[in-house]
């Protein structure tokens, strides 16, 4: 048996107090009797000893339960006796090196090298070491060996990455790596620039097995300034141009308290623009490059800020696809609706170009709509039954359709004529005041995912004051939202190769506030989208996600010969042969490419350092120490005797607990017993 | 007996009571008109006068006679067989002032002797008071106006504040000197009534009442004890333990450890040693002794006092 916090058994001092009441306080007044004149006979037989303390047994539980206070406080743990590793006992080490990116700021590489070959040579002739590397992830270098041939190159070689840094795998892979062995010591060295992000709030934290010692070795100094490219967007100006702006973040240095340079614009390689940026502290500033025509083929790009302390997080990695603007035509969009086409003339790439059309007339719609990939209908009652039919043959043959209502009623012909192919059709008006408000999202559906987890807070928060009610929805039909009274406000369905949106209440605002809020931009957005079969494909990814090749590089289809394999090259031009259903780790910043095999075709994809990395700020060792141990419970931080995993050591800290709980009944139980209310004599 | 006990009052209920003329009229007019079925009725009476009817009145002490005479209705009025002088000496020593099962034993005693002036000046005895501990401390002589100031004096009647620590190696309290005293301040032959708890050697008791005896007054000895004075059970009581507890005499103030398991039986087997010695001289002496404990309706004391008395009467 040993205490881990030993210094708690001071605590058992504290039985000197039940010891002095019951001595004091528990002293009773003599009981009053009339006279001793007959009492005083039976007193030669029925005298007795005064005791010094009254109520010994409470006394003893007391002065018990005050014990085994001190001893659960003091954390004991069983120890077999073959396990008394001392001082002197031989010792199993895991040696952490941190090779994430943010190690690549000054020498901290190098200084990590150095104090892991010191950790190393400091290995008696029994000790063992193991080498880990991590970043993101952990990986053993070498097995836990005490041969000092094997265990100084694999640090010798470490380089940093372009990994983001989390403590939690290397703690846990180095407290399965270190066995727990009769008469061996263990610990674990943690080699690091200590990075603030590396303890990710909300996740588990790092844990070590009871037993493990932890010494945490810094190789920073002071973070320096950092200025970073935080994210970059390509938003469609007009039917030709692209516009690429980047947001810039910058933590200071008592040096540096500001940063101003020149962002550069790369296309294949090729500097196309600079422009001057003054960042701020701790906020995000935007640098937009000039417009640029849209691509014709996939374009590599790469947005670079000068030299700074931190140069791995200098250059942002995206390819621009040349994907064309999603073509809407607004049907009987006269006079057009300076809300629709407000929010349909932004938009990251490829973006909407709005067209009007006709909504009278079979030939003409059928006109209008050959160009076009989705249809925007404003008011259904503006169209007549030819070109109602028109909208029903583009949908089937691939189209997409947008359906809002509006104040006109639908002929009895047009009606008929979109029961056919429609979701459903839209009847009489529903006024509502107050105002009906969205509820019963389908928060899953693509057509909200602008919303995140926000989605349905922000949705309800919107007014509508007038819609009409959707009859006749059709079976295969799916209701994506609907109004509070439980009417459907927005439903989806395909018909032929395309897909229909119908919206119960307006695009305008004469019947909802949707229009005047910020909602209503991504919302009309994502309609159109959705109703043009448009897959969002991102156009840069991260160090440490993990892609579907296939659709990240947008591959073509695989032949039948070869199947679906890809084949990847790293950016620094290792290659991964990938299987039909294999992910791709992204683990360095650059530009991936990939292609099917028998194509010599490459695709690309921009690949970046994980945003957190570029947070430099820094924990010192005695809070990575708290953080890493916190979660262990009961394990005390200093704890440097092994402790057998197998004996219930921390199982006598519960008894002592459940123990002292019995005891606390027991004593009120006596306590209530002895002092029994009574009245007193005079 | 307990279904009889039921007509009687309850001294705690008594107790609430703070006038003690009050509560002597309550046990008295409890205790006639009990004794209006009982064989006492009709005893010791003679014609005095006739006075007009009052309503109210029993009819049945109308005077026909005399309203066939005079067509007025008259009442006849009795006069009691005695006019006794009536004196009750309360004891009010420190052990007096117990009570733990029921009131303390100076409230009842003070009840009692209360009582037991109502009841005698309603048989137009003439009433007197002394109060004593180791002395008498106030004497109030009888006469036929004092059964106000009688009660007063009662009601007033304390123990002193302070043990007397002089008497702390005296086994108990001297009975001799005041009933010695209260002899001496009667000048008439009489009834006394002595009321206390008699914590004194039962020689000393019947020393102190011979001397009383032999100034040829009439006595009566109550014998007032608390219920756990009889078994010494203080269960309940704070400090008090089965196995050991310190005791503190009231007399003295002298401190006696006992276990109260050891001592109770011997301890009881010494109180009816005491009592039965105490009950044989005084009725060798015939003097009417009556042994009451504080939780017995005070009605019902009276109640066995007469009877008792009333048949030594007859055997007399």
């Amino acid at each position: 048996m040993s205490f881990l916090a030993p210094l708690f058994l001071l605590g058992s001092l504290l039985v000197a107090v039940p010891i002095v009441l019951h001595l004091t306080r528990r002293r009773r007044e003599p009981v009053p009797f009339p006279s001793f004149l007959l009492l005083q006979l039976t007193s030669a037989t029925a005298r007795f000893k005064r005791r010094r303390f009254r109520n010994i047994p409470l006394l003893i539980l007391r002065c018990l339960a005050l014990l085994l206070l001190a001893a659960a406080f003091a954390e004991p743990v069983l120890r077999g006796a073959a396990l008394a590793g001392g001082e002197g006992a031989a010792l199993d080490r895991a040696v952490l090196v941190d090779r994430s990116l943010s190690m690549t700021v000054g020498n901290r590489m190098a200084a990590a090298r150095e104090a892991a070959q010191a950790e190393l040579s400091g290995l008696g002739r029994d000790d063992r070491a193991i080498v880990v590397a991590f970043d993101g992830r952990a990986a053993a270098l070498t097995e836990l060996t005490g041969d000092r041939g094997t265990l100084a190159p694999a640090v010798a070689n470490l380089t940093a990455g372009g990994g983001g840094t989390s403590y939690t795998p290397a703690l846990g892979l180095a407290g399965r790596l270190l066995p727990a062995s009769p008469g061996r010591r263990r610990e674990v060295v943690l080699i690091s620039d200590l990075q603030r992000s590396g303890f990710e709030e909300g996740r588990p934290q790092p844990s070590l097995p009871p037993g493990v010692e932890l010494r945490v070795r810094a190789v920073s100094a002071a973070p320096p300034a950092n200025a970073w490219i935080a994210d970059v967007t390509v938003v469609s100006e007009g039917r030709e141009q692209l516009v690429v702006s980047a947001d810039v973040g910058f933590a200071p240095s008592p040096a540096n308290p500001e940063w101003s340079g020149e962002i550069e614009l790369l296309l294949s390689g090729r500097s196309v623009d600079r422009t001057g940026v003054t960042a701020a502290a701790d906020r995000m500033t935007t640098a937009r490059f000039t417009p640029i025509l849209r691509p014709s083929e996939p374009l590599a790009a790469e947005v670079r800020l000068p030299e700074d302390g931190f140069p791995g997080d200098n250059s942002f990695h995206l390819v621009i696809h040349p994907e064309a603007a999603i073509r809407v035509a607004d049907l009987g969009g006269n006079p057009p609706s300076v809300y629709v086409s407000e929010a349909l003339g932004v938009g990251v790439a490829p973006g909407f170009l709005l067209d009007r059309a006709p909504a009278r007339g079979e030939g003409a719609v059928r006109g209008a709509l050959e160009a076009v990939q989705v249809a925007l209908v404003r008011d259904p009652g503006r169209l007549d039954a030819g070109a109602t039919r028109a909208l029903g043959d583009f949908v089937e043959g691939g189209g997409g359709l947008v359906m809002a209502t509006g104040p006109r009623r639908l002929s009895r012909a047009a009606s008929e004529e979109l029961a056919a192919f429609a979701p459903a059709v839209p009847e009489g008006f529903v006024d509502r005041d107050p105002a009906g408000r969205l509820g019963d999202l389908a928060a899953r559906h693509p057509l909200f995912e602008p919303f995140g987890g926000e989605g349905s807070a922000v949705l309800s928060a919107l007014a509508f004051f007038r819609y009409r009610e959707l009859a006749r929805v059709r079976p295969d039909a799916a209701v994506l939202a609907r109004f509070d009274d439980g009417k459907p406000a927005i439903v989806e369905s395909e018909w032929g190769e395309g897909r229909i949106l119908l919206f119960a209440s307006s695009l305008d605002a004469e019947w909802t506030d949707l229009p005047r809020r910020a909602a209503f931009v991504p919302l009309l957005h994502r309609m159109v989208e959705v109703a043009a079969g448009h897959e969002r494909i991102p156009i840069a990814y991260r160090v440490g996600e993990s892609v579907d090749p296939g659709a990240a590089f947008r591959l073509p289809s695989g032949s039948a010969g070869e199947g679906d394999e890809v084949l990847a090259d790293s950016p620094s031009e290792e290659r991964t042969v990938l299987g039909g259903r294999d992910a791709l780790r992204l683990t360095e910043p650059g530009f991936y490419r990939a292609r099917r095999p028998g194509t010599a075709e490459f695709r690309q994809i921009g690949v970046n350092p994980p945003l957190a990395e570029s947070d430099l700020r820094t924990l010192d060792a005695a809070e990575v120490r708290m953080a890493a141990v916190a979660s262990v419970e009961g394990e005390a931080p200093a704890a440097a005797n092994p402790v057998a995993p197998d004996l219930p050591g921390r199982a006598v800290g519960w008894l002592l607990l459940a123990g002292l709980l019995l005891l606390l009944v027991s004593e009120a139980w006596a306590a209530n017993r002895s002092a029994a209310p009574g009245r007193l004599p005079a | 007996m307990p279904a009889a006990q039921t007509r009687f009052i309850d001294p705690v209920a008594l107790a609430r009571v703070s006038n003690l003329s009050l509560v002597a009229k309550m046990v008295v007019q409890g205790f006639i008109s009990g004794l209006h079925r009982s064989t006492f009725l009709g005893r010791s009476i003679d014609f005095a006068e006739h006075r007009p009817y009052m309503p109210g009145d029993d009819i049945r002490r109308l005077d026909w006679r005399l309203f066939a005479r005079s067509d007025r209705f008259h009442v006849k009025e009795f006069e009691a067989d005695t006019n006794a002088n009536f004196v009750v000496a309360v004891d009010v020593s420190r052990s007096m002032d117990f009570g733990w099962r029921g009131i303390r034993k100076l409230d009842y005693a003070r009840f009692l002797a209360g009582s037991l002036a109502a009841f005698s000046r309603s048989q137009r005895d003439r009433v007197g008071l002394g109060i004593f501990d180791h002395e008498l401390r106030e004497f109030v002589p009888p006469s036929a106006r004092h059964l106000e100031t009688v009660l007063q004096h009662l009601a007033r009647a304390n123990p002193r504040p302070e043990p007397d620590t002089r008497r702390r190696n005296a086994a108990a309290s001297d009975l001799g000197p005041p009933l010695a005293q209260l002899g001496a301040a009667l000048g008439r032959r009489g009834l006394v009534a002595v009321v206390s708890d008699f914590y004194e050697p039962p020689e000393q008791v019947l020393a102190a009442f011979d001397r009383l005896r032999v100034t040829g007054h009439d006595i009566m000895a109550f014998h007032v004890l608390d219920p756990a004075e009889l078994d010494l059970d203080l269960g309940g009581v704070p400090g008090f333990e089965e196995t050991g507890t310190r005791f503190r005499d009231l007399e003295s103030g002298a401190l006696l450890d006992l276990s109260p398991t050891r001592a109770r039986e011997r301890y009881r087997e010494a109180m009816a040693e005491h009592t039965r010695a105490l009950r044989a001289g005084l009725v060798r002496r015939e003097v009417d002794y009556v042994l009451t404990d504080t939780s017995t309706p005070l009605d019902f004391a009276l109640f066995r006092y007469l009877s008792e008395r009333e048949g030594r009467r007859r055997r007399r």
